[in-house]
C-alpha cells in the first residue's frame, strides 16, 4: 500500500478465507486503573469475516477493550491478538491492517477534512485518492471545511472516512453512528456490510441494542468488564423487548392480550393499553387489529433492562 | 520514513515561527540601531558601570568585558537576557505542547491508530518542537550580520553563530525537559511548569555563582546558563565542555522521553 493510485483491488484485500479463524481474540484480558478494574479476565473471540456487536452500557469496558487492541493502553494482564498478531509486540502491523473510529472522535481543528485525511493517509504510506473521494461522496462530507468549524455529525463523517479509506482487514468502530442522522447511519451500515462482504471483520461497540440487532451477525454483552454472553443476532432480537402503547377508539378489555405470546406487564389507562412485548410484535398487532386503533406507539426497552434479565437468570454468586 | 509528523508539525507552526523570528529580528535590530548613540555617550555609561561592585558587574557583563566594544555591547544586550529568555519561552511552550497536546486534545487516538511507532512519533514531535529555536537563532544572526556593520557593530560572525547555537541548545534542553515531563504525564501544564521552574532556578544559580565565590565552582558546573557563556560570550567564545553538555542534554532527554512514552497508557 505505498502508491497513492495503486491501491489493491477489493477482491484481493482479504488475505484469509472467511469464518475459518478468529480475527480478534482476547484471552483473560484485564485492565486495572488503580484500584478500579475496568476489564476483568475478558475472554472474547470474534470470527473472521463477521460483524460483531460489542454491547454494554457506559463504563462497561467497551472502549477499554478497543484501546487495548490498538495498543493505546496496555493490559494489566492477559493478551489480545488481532488477525493473529499480538496487540503489543506486533502493534504496528495490527494498526496497518486495522481501521479505527474512536468513540470520542477528536480532529485537529485547524486542518480541513481533506488535510486531515491526507495527513493520516501519508502516515499509512498512502491510500487511494479515488476511494477517499468515493467515501466522501457517499457520506456527503464537505472536505474543504476546517474541522474546527464542523458540526459533530460532519466530524464523525471524516472519522468514518479515515477508518474505511484504506479498506482494512479489520474495522474497529467505537459507537460509529452515535452522532449521525438516520440517513447517514444507514450509509455507515452499508459501508460496514460491504466491508464484511469483501472479507473484512468488523467489531462495533454500541449501547444501542436495536442497532446491533439490525447490523451485526453476533453480539457480545459486556458488563462491569466481563463478557456476560455472546449471542447470535436472532437471539438478540428475541432478547429485545418493546413497550407498546395502543390507543383504541373504543374501550377494550386488556385481558385479550393475556394469551398473546411474549406479552407481559399489561396495563390500561382510559382507551390506551400498554404492554411489554418480548420478541415478535406480529401477534400483538394482529390481536389489536380486531378493534379500531387510533394510535400506536412503541419504544425499545433499554439495554440495562435486558441486562437485568440476564442477571436475574444467573445464580447470585456469578454476579 | 518520510518524517510526515515532523512536516505536519512545522507546517502547523510556520506562522508562529515567522512571528517569533520577526520579533527577534526587530528587537535585535533595535539594539543594533541604538549602538551608535550608546557608543557616543560612552564615557557616561562606563562611569555607571564603574560605580557597580565588580562582582555584580561581572555577573551581568561578563568578566573583563568592555561594554562599549561591539562584543561587549552585543553580548550584553543579546546574550544576558533577551535571546535566552525569548528562546526559553518558545522552547518550553512548544516543547510542552508538541506531544502531550495531542493527548490533551484527544487527537492521539487518531495519530496512533496509524501504523507509526511511538518512538517515531516522539522523535519527530521533539525535533519539530525544537527546530524553530535554531531558525530563530538564524534570524538573529542574519540581523546582526546584515545591519551590524552599518552601525559600527562588527563582531566575529563565527563566534556569534556558535553563541546563538549554544543558546538555542540551552532552550532546547529546557524545551525537551518540558516535552519529557508533559509526554510522560499527559499534562502540558506540568511539563511547562517544571521546565520553567528549573530554568529560573538555574538562572539564579548562575547569577549567584558569579557573586558568591564559594558557589562559583558548583554553579559553573551545574548551571547551563554558565555553559552558554553569558554576556561575555562574544569576547570569550563558548567553552567546549559546556557546548558538549548542551548538545548531550536534549539528546539524553529525548531518549528518556521515548522510554517513558513507550510504556504509557495514553489518555482517551
Amino acid at each position: 500500500m505505498t502508491a497513492v493510485s495503486g491501491f489493491p483491488p477489493r477482491a484481493a484485500s482479504p488475505s484469509f478465507p472467511m469464518g475459518e479463524f478468529n480475527a480478534i481474540i482476547c484471552a483473560a484480558l484485564t485492565k486495572d486503573y488503580g484500584p478500579k478494574r475496568a476489564l476483568d479476565h475478558l475472554d472474547l473471540e470474534v470470527r473472521a469475516g463477521e460483524i460483531f456487536g460489542y454491547l454494554g452500557s457506559n463504563g462497561a469496558g467497551k472502549t477499554t477493550t478497543i484501546r487495548c487492541l490498538l495498543d493505546l493502553i496496555r493490559p494489566s494482564d492477559g493478551t489480545a491478538t488481532v488477525i493473529g498478531l499480538d496487540s503489543r509486540a506486533d502493534s504496528v502491523a495490527v494498526r496497518r491492517r486495522t481501521g479505527y473510529l474512536a468513540g470520542d472522535l477528536r480532529l485537529w481543528p485547524h486542518l480541513t477534512g481533506r488535510q486531515t485525511l491526507g495527513y493520516l493517509a501519508t502516515l499509512r504510506g498512502g491510500v487511494s485518492a479515488q476511494r477517499v473521494a468515493e467515501l466522501a461522496e457517499r457520506m456527503e462530507c464537505d472536505l474543504t471545511q476546517r474541522c474546527g468549524a464542523m458540526s459533530h455529525g460532519q466530524r464523525q463523517k471524516v472519522g468514518v472516512i479515515q477508518a474505511f479509506m484504506h479498506d482494512p482487514e479489520v474495522l474497529i468502530l467505537d459507537e460509529p453512528t452515535a452522532t449521525l442522522d438516520p440517513l447517514m447511519q444507514h450509509t455507515v451500515h452499508d459501508l460496514v456490510r460491504e466491508a464484511r462482504d469483501r472479507g473484512a471483520t468488523i467489531f462495533v461497540s454500541s449501547h444501542d441494542l436495536p442497532e446491533v440487532a439490525h447490523l451485526c451477525d453476533r453480539a457480545g454483552i459486556l458488563r462491569l468488564g466481563k463478557l456476560v454472553t455472546v449471542l447470535d443476532v436472532g437471539e438478540l432480537a428475541r432478547q429485545g423487548r418493546h413497550v407498546l402503547s395502543i390507543q383504541f377508539l373504543e374501550p377494550v378489555d386488556p385481558r385479550i392480550f393475556e394469551s398473546v405470546p411474549g406479552v407481559s406487564e399489561i396495563s390500561r389507562a382510559n382507551h390506551t393499553v400498554t404492554l411489554t412485548v418480548s420478541g415478535d410484535l406480529d401477534p400483538v398487532v394482529k390481536a389489536a387489529a380486531r378493534y379500531r386503533v387510533r394510535d400506536l406507539h412503541t419504544a425499545e426497552v433499554d439495554l440495562d433492562e435486558v441486562f437485568r434479565d440476564y442477571y436475574r437468570s444467573e445464580p447470585a454468586d456469578a454476579r | 520514513m518520510h518524517a510526515d509528523v515532523l512536516r505536519r508539525e512545522l507546517a502547523d507552526h510556520q506562522r508562529a515561527i515567522a512571528a517569533w523570528g520577526i520579533g527577534a529580528v526587530l528587537l535585535t535590530s533595535l539594539y543594533i540601531l541604538f549602538y551608535p548613540t550608546v557608543h557616543d555617550s560612552g564615557a557616561g555609561i562606563q562611569a555607571i558601570f564603574d560605580t557597580m561592585p565588580r562582582a555584580f558587574r561581572d555577573a551581568f557583563l561578563g568578566t573583563g568585558v568592555d561594554f562599549l566594544s561591539p562584543n561587549g555591547y552585543l553580548g550584553t544586550e543579546l546574550f544576558s537576557i533577551l535571546v535566552p529568555a525569548l528562546m526559553l519561552v518558545m522552547g518550553i511552550l512548544t516543547g510542552s505542547r508538541a506531544l502531550a497536546g495531542e493527548e490533551q486534545n484527544g487527537t492521539i487516538d487518531l495519530l496512533l491508530a496509524t501504523p507509526i511507532r511511538r518512538r517515531r512519533l516522539v522523535t519527530e514531535k521533539a525535533v519539530g518542537a525544537q527546530l524553530p529555536l535554531f531558525v530563530m537563532a538564524a534570524f538573529v544572526w542574519l540581523a546582526v550580520a546584515l545591519i551590524g556593520p552599518s552601525q559600527g557593530l562588527s563582531v566575529n560572525l563565527g563566534v556569534l553563530a556558535i553563541a546563538l547555537i549554544a543558546v538555542a541548545l540551552l532552550a532546547a534542553g529546557f524545551g525537551m525537559l518540558a516535552f519529557l515531563v508533559a509526554g510522560a504525564t499527559g499534562s502540558t501544564a506540568l511539563g511547562g511548569g517544571v521546565a520553567a521552574a528549573l530554568a529560573v532556578l538555574m538562572y539564579v544559580l548562575n547569577v549567584f555563582g558569579s557573586l558568591v565565590s564559594s558557589l562559583t565552582g558548583f554553579a559553573n558546573t551545574v548551571s547551563p546558563f554558565h555553559w552558554v557563556g553569558g554576556a561575555g560570550v562574544l569576547a570569550t567564545g563558548v567553552a567546549w565542555p559546556g557546548m558538549m553538555a548542551l548538545v548531550v542534554c536534549p539528546i539524553v532527554l529525548l531518549g528518556v522521553a521515548i522510554m517513558l512514552y513507550e510504556r504509557r497508557d495514553l489518555a482517551a
